[in-house]
């Protein structure tokens, strides 16, 4: 606070109060690694026109390999792909208010806690950049199993091309099978999640995809 | 002239905006949601500023992401799960957290939008009058009188004073 328009000293309290926040190392660490990212934008622009038509075409066909082409089937598996990338943030623990939820909010929602009910534990989260949007994904682990639940940011994303739908309590779950990769996609209050993890079965993603912390859920 | 934002300086920038965006929400998880994503919007693409106010600038880059994320939940009612995730959100004090610090940021994001905004580029994020003037696009008196008001319903919040009549607190 600025001493031209300082008040009382219950005024200064405050600003004391006020000032004594401080970022979290999570949200320093992810600002470092947005910018250390940024860089080489500058070290792109001096790429000669031969290169970057080389990087171009070299994109596409990993493009193609990686991600059949199918209609905004790239975002969502590369996405998915998220779950297979260490963590790099603290794991979240379960809520002390409700047993059913994770400590971790994304986007206004909270992650669910599986280890009661499905034997899933929370073991690490991750914040990256998908495009212009933001991807936290919390991984969870059973035995040498591990599954990420990822939230991403803006506006719902589309239906996968080729995906097929399965609906729950009303709610529509696109599902997708990439090689050894099941991944699911659905909305939780106006934002794409996407669950994946190799070896898993579709059924167990949906089940746990579709579980609002009701003990009925448990068995689906 | 315009000038390139320097994405290499936007960590200097850090803490006020997380203070600022702590003031907005309310709640630190959600604070730490709405800059990262404020980061990721500004570095989405090269920006070019006029003046050389990175801090209010990146201040309406973060109201502007805050607004747009209360619209996208209104537009989309929260399922079970994420209504559930509200309460805990209001019920689940973190220990390493001051009660006090708590008390006086839930006070200025308690504040109608008006006041709250002056009060946070000011109070929180330190712009000077012509700064937050500029940043929020209203009259220095505006900021003044604005300020001036909002630091007085924080008080009484924090006090336990009952506002006056008439005025009705933001309901986020």
């Amino acid at each position: 606070m600025r001493a031209d328009h300082a008040g009382a000293s219950s005024h200064g309290e405050l600003a004391q109060t006020i000032a004594s926040v401080r970022a979290p190392t999570s949200l320093r660490a992810y600002v470092e690694d947005q910018r250390r990212r940024h860089q080489p934008l500058r070290l792109r622009r001096r790429m000669t026109a031969a290169s970057v038509v080389a990087s171009v075409a070299l994109s596409i066909a990993a493009a193609v390999t990686l991600f059949d082409f199918g209609p905004d089937a790239p975002t969502v598996v590369e996405t998915a792909a998220l779950a297979e990338r260490p963590s790099s943030q603290a794991t979240p623990r379960p809520s002390m208010a409700d047993a059913n939820l994770l400590d971790r909010r994304a986007q206004g929602v909270s992650y669910p806690n599986w280890q009661r009910g499905f034997g899933w534990r929370a073991v690490g989260a991750r914040v990256d950049a998908v495009g212009d949007r933001r991807a936290t994904t919390v991984l969870y682990a059973k035995g040498e199993k591990r599954i990420g639940y990822t939230i991403i940011s803006g506006d719902p994303l589309p239906p996968p091309g080729g995906a097929r739908t399965s609906v729950r309590k009303g709610i529509p779950f696109r599902y997708l099978q990439r090689g050894d990769r099941s991944i699911i996609i659905w909305e939780r209050n106006g934002r794409s999640c996407v669950l994946s993890g190799r070896k898993v079965e579709r059924g167990t993603l949906l089940a746990l995809a579709g579980w609002t912390g009701v003990v009925s859920d448990y068995g689906a | 002239m315009e000038r390139p934002l320097d994405p290499a300086t936007l960590g200097d920038h850090l803490d006020r905006l997380y203070r600022a965006a702590y003031a907005l929400c309310g709640s630190r998880s959600d604070a730490e949601d709405l800059v990262q994503e404020t980061y990721v919007r500004v570095l989405a693409r090269p920006r070019f500023l006029r003046s050389d106010e990175d801090i209010g600038y990146l201040l309406r880059v973060l109201k502007n992401t805050f607004v747009r994320q209360l619209e996208q939940r209104h537009r989309h009612p929260a399922a079970a799960f994420a209504e559930e995730a509200e309460q805990v959100e209001a019920h689940d004090p973190r220990p390493d957290e001051a009660a006090e610090v708590r008390e006086v940021y839930s006070a200025i994001a308690a504040l109608p939008d008006n006041y709250r905004d002056v009060l946070i580029a000011v109070d929180v994020a330190g712009l000077t009058y012509a700064e937050a003037a500029r940043a929020l696009r209203i009259r220095r008196g505006t900021v003044m009188s604005r300020l001036s008001r909002a630091r007085v319903r924080v008080a009484e919040r924090l006090t336990g004073a009952q506002p006056d009549e008439g005025r009705s607190e933001h309901a986020r």
